[in-house]
This record gives C-alpha cells, sequence and structure tokens, in this order.
C-alpha cells in the first residue's frame, strides 16, 4: 500500500513544482520588467492579459467537473462591482479589496450554483450564457448606486500604505500579484480536490457509488471559479478606473472560452498560455478586430478537430512522446519481482456462516418505483441479514437493476421504506448511502477508465470515509489478478478485468450492504469463480449481500435465499433449490408450457434439476 | 386600443422571428444534441445575403430570399458534415465548434459589409388600418411566412419519411441507426434545414428592424431564453415560448418601458428553472 501512495505523490509533487516555478518566473518578471523597462506597452498590456488570463482560469476551472461555464463575465461584474463600491465607500485598502473582490463573488455563486448546477453538459452552458445577460440587465436596471448605464468611476485606486496602485509600475506590480494569488488558488484548489474533481469529470455516478458527494464539490468548483473570476474584475476595474455594464459583456465570455480551449484543459498552464495567445492576437490585430476574430474562429475549429488537448496538449505529448522510451523501460523493472502477497489467499474462512436468523441489516419494505405510467418495481418485500446472500432472479425487464439503484439511491424510489441497521435511509442521495456502508456493482464496467488502477483505488478512498485494510486490499487485488495490473488504464483491462476492478472498488470501501447487479454477465466460466470469491469475502466480514444474476449455477452455489421478479413485482421467495423448482418461476423465465424451450443455455434456465 | 393593436402586432412580429430562429435551434438540438451557438450569425448572414442580392445586385426581394436560404443551408450542411460530424459526442466540443463558425461568420460580413448598420428595406411600403392604429404590411407578411414555415416543418417532421428518421433519431440514436437511419446523410439535412430557416429569418426580419453584423448575438441571446423557456429539445415548446416572449417584450417594453423589460423575462426564466428545470413543454433532458 506504501507504494500505492508513493507514485501518486510523486506526480503531484512534479505538477506542484511546475506551478510554483512559473509562478516565481512570473513574480520575478513582474518585479524586475517595470524597472527594465518602463515602455507603456508592457505597462499597459500586462494587466489585460492577467484579466484573460483569471477570466480564463475560471473557465478551466470548471471544466475540471465537466461543466462549461460562459459566467465569467457575471463573476467578474460581481468583482469589478465590489471593487468600484469599496474602494467609493469603505476602503482602498488593497488586500482588503483583493480578499473582498474573491470573497463576495465566491458567495454570490452559493445559491446561484444550488441554482444552476443540477443542470449538466449544454443545459449549463447555456443558462451560464443567460445568467451573465441577466447580470449585465440587473445593472442596468439596478439602483442608482450602482450607476446604471453610465457606470461607476471617481473611485480613488487601491493602496497599500504608501503605495499607490494607480499607473505604471505600481499598477503593474498589484496586478501581477493578484495575477499569480489567483493561479495558486486554483492550482491548491485543483492539487486538493484532483480525484474528487476527475472523478466526477470520468465517472459521476461511480464516484458517488464509492461515496462522493457530487454537487458538494461543483458547488466547491463553481464558488472558487466565481473568485478568481472576481479577481479578474477587480483587476480591470482598477486598471481602467471604473466599473461600466459594457466592460462585462456576456460575449467577452467566449475568449474565456476560447482561451482555455486553445491553450488546452489538460494541464493549469492551458489558460494562462491560451489567454496569452489571445491577448496577443487581439493586440496586433488591435487595428483589424474582424481579421483577429475570423483567425480565432478558425483557430477554434481547427484546435478541437485536431488538438483536443490544445497548445500544452500538443507540447505534452511531443514531450511524452520524448520520454517514452526511458518510461516503458523503467516500467518493465518497476514489474519484475511478482508481488508474494497474492499466493497467500484469501483470510482462512471465520466460523461465520449465513444468520439468517439476526435481524435483517437491510431492511426493504413495499418499494416500488414507477417511470411515468410504467411500473417497473412494484411492492417488493425483503431482508438480508449480515452474512447472508439473497439471490434476485427474474427474466429481463423484472425490475432487477432498477431495484439495484432504487436501493444504492441512484433512483429515487416512487414508494415504500428502506431501513439499514433499524434506520430509514429511503431516498438518500448515493454519496451519503455510500458514506453510510451500501456499495454497489454496475452490470456493465463501470471504472474510471482514463485512469491507473492505482489511481481507481486511490480515488475510492478518497471519496468515502470507510476503507479497507491496506493487506487486505493487497489480497483482494491478488485474488482478482488484478496485483499486477496497478499501472495499466483502467480503460485498457480485457472486459473481465474490468469487471473484477468494479467488484474491487465496491469491496474496498469495507460496505455493510454489497449490491451486486449481475457481477457474472460478460465473464467467461473461469472468470465466474471470481464472483463467488467476492461473496465469500464480503460475507466472511459480516456483510449482507443481494446478488442480481442470471447464472442459476451460480445463484445457486452462494445464495442462501432468492427472491423471484417478474415484471416488477416479487413472485416467489425462498430457498434457492425450493424456488427454482416452483412451476411459476420456470413459467416466468420460458414462457407457458405450450412454448416450452428447445435450445436454451442450461445455466441460464431455472430446470430444478441438479447442480453442474 | 391602437397602442394594443400596435403591441399585439409588434409582438407577433417578434414572437414569429423568434420562433423561426427557436424552431432551427431546437431542432439542432434535437436531432443531433448540438448547441449551435453559430445560430446568431446564420440569421445575420440571411440577411446580408439577402441585401446583397436585393440592394447590390438590384435583384427582386424574394430572389434576397431564397438566396439567403439557399446559401445559409448549404454552409450549414457542408459544416456539420466536415466539421461537427468528426466530433458529433462530445457535446462541450460542439459548442466550441459552433462557436468558431460563430465568431467566424460575423468577422466576415464586418470584413465584406464593415461594422455600420446597412440600409436594407422591405419591398412593400404602407399597411392597413386596425383598430385604429396602422400595422404595416411588412409585419403581417413576416407572421404569415413565420407561420406557413412553422407548419412546413411540422409536416416534414411529422408526415414524411425523412421526418419520421429524424425524429427517431431524436429520439434514440442508437436505435434508430440500428434500424437503417442513417446519420451521415441526416445530420447534415437537420442542420441544412435548422440554419437555412435562420437564413430565411435573417432575410425576411431584418428588413423591418435593422441590420448590423452583430445583429446575430442579441438573436442567439433571446434564442437561448426561448429554448430554456420552452424546453431544451422541444420544438413545439419553442415556439410556443417564442410567441410568449415576443408578445411580453412587446407590451412590457410599451406599457412599462425601457430596460425593465428584459429584466424581467430574463428573471422569470431563470425562476422557472428552478421551478421546472425541463421548461413549459420539455421532457427529461437526456444528461449528454
Amino acid at each position: 500500500m506504501s507504494s500505492l501512495v508513493g507514485t501518486a505523490r510523486g506526480t503531484l509533487y512534479t505538477r506542484l513544482v511546475g506551478a510554483e516555478v512559473v509562478a516565481l518566473a512570473v513574480l520575478v518578471v513582474a518585479f524586475t520588467l517595470p524597472k527594465l523597462t518602463a515602455s507603456p506597452f508592457v505597462l499597459f498590456f500586462t494587466p489585460t492579459v492577467i484579466v484573460a488570463v483569471l477570466a480564463t482560469l475560471h473557465v478551466w476551472l470548471l471544466l475540471r467537473v465537466d461543466l462549461l461555464s460562459f459566467a465569467s463575465p457575471s463573476f467578474m461584474a460581481v468583482g469589478g462591482y465590489s471593487a468600484a463600491l469599496t474602494a467609493s465607500r469603505l476602503t482602498d485598502n488593497a488586500v482588503v479589496l483583493a480578499v473582498l473582490c474573491f470573497a463576495i463573488p465566491a458567495l454570490v455563486a452559493l445559491p446561484i450554483g444550488a441554482m444552476v448546477l443540477r443542470l449538466r453538459g449544454t443545459y449549463f452552458a447555456l443558462v451560464t450564457f443567460v445568467l451573465a445577460q441577466v447580470t449585465v440587465l440587473l445593472v442596468q436596471a439596478g439602483p442608482a448606486w450602482l450607476g446604471g448605464n453610465s457606470g461607476i468611476s471617481g473611485f480613488p485606486p487601491a493602496r497599500l500604505g504608501e503605495s499607490v496602485f494607480a499607473a505604471r509600475g505600481p499598477l503593474l506590480r498589484y496586478s501581477v500579484v493578484l495575477g499569480i494569488v489567483g493561479v495558486l488558488v486554483v492550482v491548491a484548489v485543483t492539487l486538493r480536490w484532483r480525484r474528487h474533481f476527475a472523478g466526477i469529470k470520468e465517472n459521476e455516478p461511480l464516484a458517488a457509488s464509492l461515496g462522493l458527494r457530487p454537487w458538494l464539490y461543483k458547488t466547491l468548483a463553481f464558488a472558487a471559479g466565481a473568485g478568481i473570476a472576481g479577481l479578474a474584475g477587480l483587476v480591470l476595474v482598477n486598471q481602467i478606473g471604473n466599473a461600466h455594464p459594457d466592460s462585462f459583456s456576456p460575449f467577452m465570455a467566449v475568449n474565456h472560452v476560447a482561451g482555455a480551449v486553445v491553450g488546452g484543459s489538460g494541464s493549469i498552464l492551458g489558460p494562462i498560455v491560451g489567454a496569452g495567445i489571445l491577448s496577443w492576437l487581439t493586440h496586433t490585430f488591435a487595428e483589424q478586430a474582424e481579421y483577429a476574430q475570423l483567425l480565432l474562429g478558425a483557430v477554434l475549429v481547427v484546435v478541437v478537430l485536431v488538438a483536443r488537448d490544445g497548445v500544452t496538449g500538443l507540447v505534452a505529448s511531443a514531450a511524452r512522446a520524448a520520454r517514452g522510451l526511458v518510461d516503458g523501460a523503467e516500467r518493465a523493472r518497476a514489474r519484475g519481482p511478482a508481488d508474494d502477497a497474492g499466493e497467500a489467499g484469501l483470510r482462512p474462512e471465520r466460523a461465520v456462516d449465513a444468520r439468517p436468523d439476526e435481524p435483517a441489516l437491510l431492511e426493504v419494505t413495499a418499494v416500488s418505483k414507477r417511470f411515468g405510467g410504467v411500473t417497473a418495481v412494484s411492492g417488493v418485500s425483503f431482508g438480508v441479514a449480515p452474512g447472508e446472500v439473497l439471490g434476485v432472479i427474474g427474466p429481463n425487464g423484472a425490475g432487477k437493476t432498477t431495484l439495484v439503484n432504487v436501493l444504492a439511491g441512484q433512483l429515487p424510489p416512487s414508494g415504500g421504506t428502506v431501513r439499514l441497521a433499524g434506520d430509514a435511509i429511503t431516498g438518500l442521495s448515493p454519496g451519503r448511502l455510500a458514506r453510510k456502508g451500501i456499495s454497489r456493482s454496475y452490470q456493465q464496467t463501470s471504472v474510471f477508465a482514463g485512469a491507473s488502477v492505482r489511481e481507481n483505488l486511490e480515488r475510492a478512498r478518497a471519496y468515502g470515509t470507510r476503507w479497507i485494510d491496506p493487506a487486505d486490499l493487497h489480497r483482494l487485488l491478488a485474488r482478482m489478478g488484478l496485483a499486477d495490473r496497478l499501472d495499466d488504464r483502467a480503460g485498457d483491462l480485457p472486459y473481465g478485468l474490468q469487471k473484477s476492478l468494479g467488484l474491487v472498488l465496491a469491496l474496498a470501501v469495507e460496505p455493510r450492504v454489497l449490491l451486486l447487479d449481475e457481477p457474472a454477465a460478460g465473464l467467461e466460466r473461469s472468470e465466474r469463480r471470481r464472483v463467488d470469491e467476492v461473496v465469500a469475502w464480503a460475507v466472511d466480514r459480516g456483510c449482507a449481500v443481494l446478488l442480481v444474476e442470471h447464472d442459476m449455477d451460480l445463484v445457486r452455489r452462494i445464495c442462501d435465499r432468492v427472491l423471484v421478479m417478474d415484471t416488477g413485482e416479487p413472485l416467489a421467495a425462498g430457498l434457492p433449490g425450493e424456488v427454482l423448482a416452483d412451476p411459476r418461476v420456470i413459467s416466468a423465465y420460458l414462457g407457458e408450457p405450450e412454448d416450452a424451450p428447445g435450445d436454451q443455455d442450461d445455466s441460464r434456465v431455472p430446470t430444478g434439476g441438479g447442480v453442474s | 386600443m391602437g397602442q394594443v393593436v400596435a403591441a399585439l402586432v409588434g409582438g407577433l412580429t417578434l414572437g414569429a422571428q423568434y420562433a423561426l430562429m427557436a424552431l432551427g435551434f431546437s431542432m439542432i438540438f434535437g436531432i443531433l444534441r448540438v448547441i449551435n451557438f453559430a445560430h446568431g450569425a446564420f440569421y445575420a448572414l440571411g440577411g446580408y445575403v439577402g441585401y446583397a442580392v436585393t440592394g447590390q445586385l438590384g435583384m427582386p426581394f424574394v430572389v434576397g430570399v431564397v438566396v439567403a436560404v439557399a446559401v445559409t443551408a448549404l454552409l450549414g450542411a457542408v459544416f456539420e458534415i466536415l466539421v461537427i460530424e468528426r466530433r458529433i459526442d462530445d457535446h462541450l466540443a460542439t459548442i466550441v465548434l459552433t462557436l468558431g463558425l460563430g465568431l467566424a461568420i460575423t468577422a466576415a460580413l464586418l470584413i465584406v459589409f464593415g461594422p455600420r448598420a446597412v440600409a436594407y428595406h422591405f419591398p412593400i411600403e404602407g399597411g392597413v388600418a386596425m383598430g385604429g392604429a396602422v400595422v404595416p404590411y411588412g409585419r403581417l407578411v413576416v407572421i404569415g411566412i413565420a407561420a406557413i414555415a412553422v407548419a412546413a416543418v411540422h409536416v416534414f417532421l411529422y408526415r414524411t419519411q425523412t421526418g419520421r428518421g429524424l425524429r427517431a433519431m431524436a429520439d434514440d440514436r442508437a436505435t434508430a441507426v440500428t434500424q437503417g437511419m442513417r446519420p451521415k446523410i441526416l445530420f447534415p439535412v437537420a442542420f441544412g434545414i435548422a440554419t437555412g430557416i435562420a437564413g430565411l429569418t435573417g432575410a425576411l426580419v431584418t428588413p423591418l428592424f435593422a441590420l448590423s453584423p452583430s445583429i446575430g448575438d442579441q438573436v442567439l441571446m433571446v434564442s437561448f431564453l426561448t429554448v430554456i423557456l420552452g424546453g431544451l429539445g422541444s420544438m413545439s415548446g419553442a415556439v410556443l415560448a417564442a410567441l410568449l416572449i415576443g408578445l411580453v417584450e412587446s407590451f412590457t417594453g410599451i406599457y412599462v418601458g425601457g430596460q425593465v423589460a428584459p429584466l424581467l423575462l430574463f428573471c422569470v426564466v431563470l425562476v422557472l428553472l428552478v421551478v421546472r428545470p425541463t421548461g413549459l413543454a420539455g421532457r427529461e433532458v437526456e444528461h449528454v
């Protein structure tokens, strides 16, 4: 396990240092440049670039959680007007201004976020665009102290002690410091919660079922992004000496989005490089803005088509290609010594068997789920005791997966109650249920495909409160055939191993209740043994297991009791042998006797006969 | 009374314009799952093509409108085939692609026609007296043509084989494709029709209001508003919402005045988002 953390720290360290080097370089430039040259171009242009960088960082940060925001002008306006109002009525202290211009937009973002963060993808993009327009309209139609169409001017520039950050060198220095603060805040937020952000971006349902609360981290990114845009507003307003609605037109956001796209969303350098390129473009074509715009339009199309990760992505992949040989050699060496923990096998069985006499850990009463007029699950009740395995079988469309989705919190039930150890947990979110100890696997493979197996585990650990003993995890990985694949990209694993990884993730959060949705589907016979092991592992730890499965051999082998569902309703329940011999169950699977089957796959059909 | 009639006709004209824009916008989203940020630019392009053909080449107004539709439809279809198609499943990428196209079209208009508004006039002067107000013929023509266009799109989508295919693609792309629907043909057709409608709107309506390269921005913003209000992807919802927005804008513009009207409208839409995120007529939007 120590190695698990070690490598992650290594990359984290490299990235952190990269950001610090950049910040330091910018800092040095900022403090030496005004002394080297008092060129009016540098003095004027630098704050403009910083405004662009900060606004682009807003877009970039929200791209981390898979949201495209056009709200940068909105929060720039909040920051800019906060600056103007504070400076004219309260104080012109530079530090106070910076703090307020970050904090006020961030606070404003909280209620707005509660409203718009429920939306995703395209819808979110649209709404933030409208939000930017609303902000301008609010200012224009707002109370007199907002200045309406003529804006606010005549307030003192920011000052700190003797220094007045009004023009030339001092203004430049203040702008650069604000720029660096902004970059560092974004770097800190992105690094601290990189796993949470990456999980939301890559596979939000999986992340939630491992204990992540997506709304919390989206709100966090949104608030931090709003604060960054607020700083951009401060730099802008302090530079031009007034706050005016025209400075915050919603269509400015297009430039910020363009900066983030051109620079690339993969690296923190992306928005800096992108905003730099765009500012240069604007400056170079200052006399013919329409040509700059034409070029920008073309560049956007080309970047999205040819270089998905923008300029920094191109550089990074070139660097990777150059390093490729070295890395490959190192990796081969690292893999060399086989992990002997794998041979140790599972812990010897504790003397715990099924404990059906104990009170049920998971208690489901009359749960139903309707989609419009369609009833997918209706009046299902059962209990699962610690260490007990309840099989749920039924023909396709019986509502088994819907049942699992309801129990795992991914769908709110239409009726009924669910209790965990006596506490009502009906309708809680997947994240909260996972934290209470309800964990699930998915019928399709569901992993963080872009990350290594190791990183998948690290993420699962970061999301929740429960975590497996490291030695146990090692054993589990070995048994599931994953011990020597820790550095492989999860999406590159073969199907069977991806499903295994899904099972490991579900077990690694130390569940009290484990919901397995067709864990054996799509696996070959030899791989199905892993399902037996997973269930044995869970039972061994007193976990209540609900197993949805079509493989009747497997069901017979490992289930203590079986619940049969048909068209959403419970059809039969009892011991596997009895239930599978029930004529009603057989006909539910095979249809009525007159159209009896000829060539069904034996293992999928309950025949009531012996175990193969 | 005269004021009411004027507001009503003004509102319906605005509503007709917004409806046509939102119809195409919704169609592109519903079928391709693409937000077309270039939709406003296609509107401006339609206006300028109409202006060039009518005002600069001296052709009849109708020819100008037809050429505008042809140019915008063709450009839309070609852009879909060459560019959008290659990133069709990445919703953030398609937003940026259409943004880029919109910027480029607007910039091209600026380069060719200059930044200032041009004089592009409706060919039919005068109006008819109605309830104490003079209603310009031009507005009636626009309302009439918009109604015909909406009806035509409806007939196309619900009564023809191609239209059925497009609706199937909107409902469930994967299934429609396995049933033999061909996205390679249907997507450019849908995109082209939608941008063609935007071009039609531009060529038809800008003579009544104003024509400058950046005119598309404001229209795009109202299109966003309309589809959010009507429910993203719902074409009937979009048309309904467009009429509502046109009327509200017209009446509040006369009776409340100034900047309060659009603010009110935007706030209503934001509140609606909280209460009913799927819009007035929207179904649950598949989260793409």
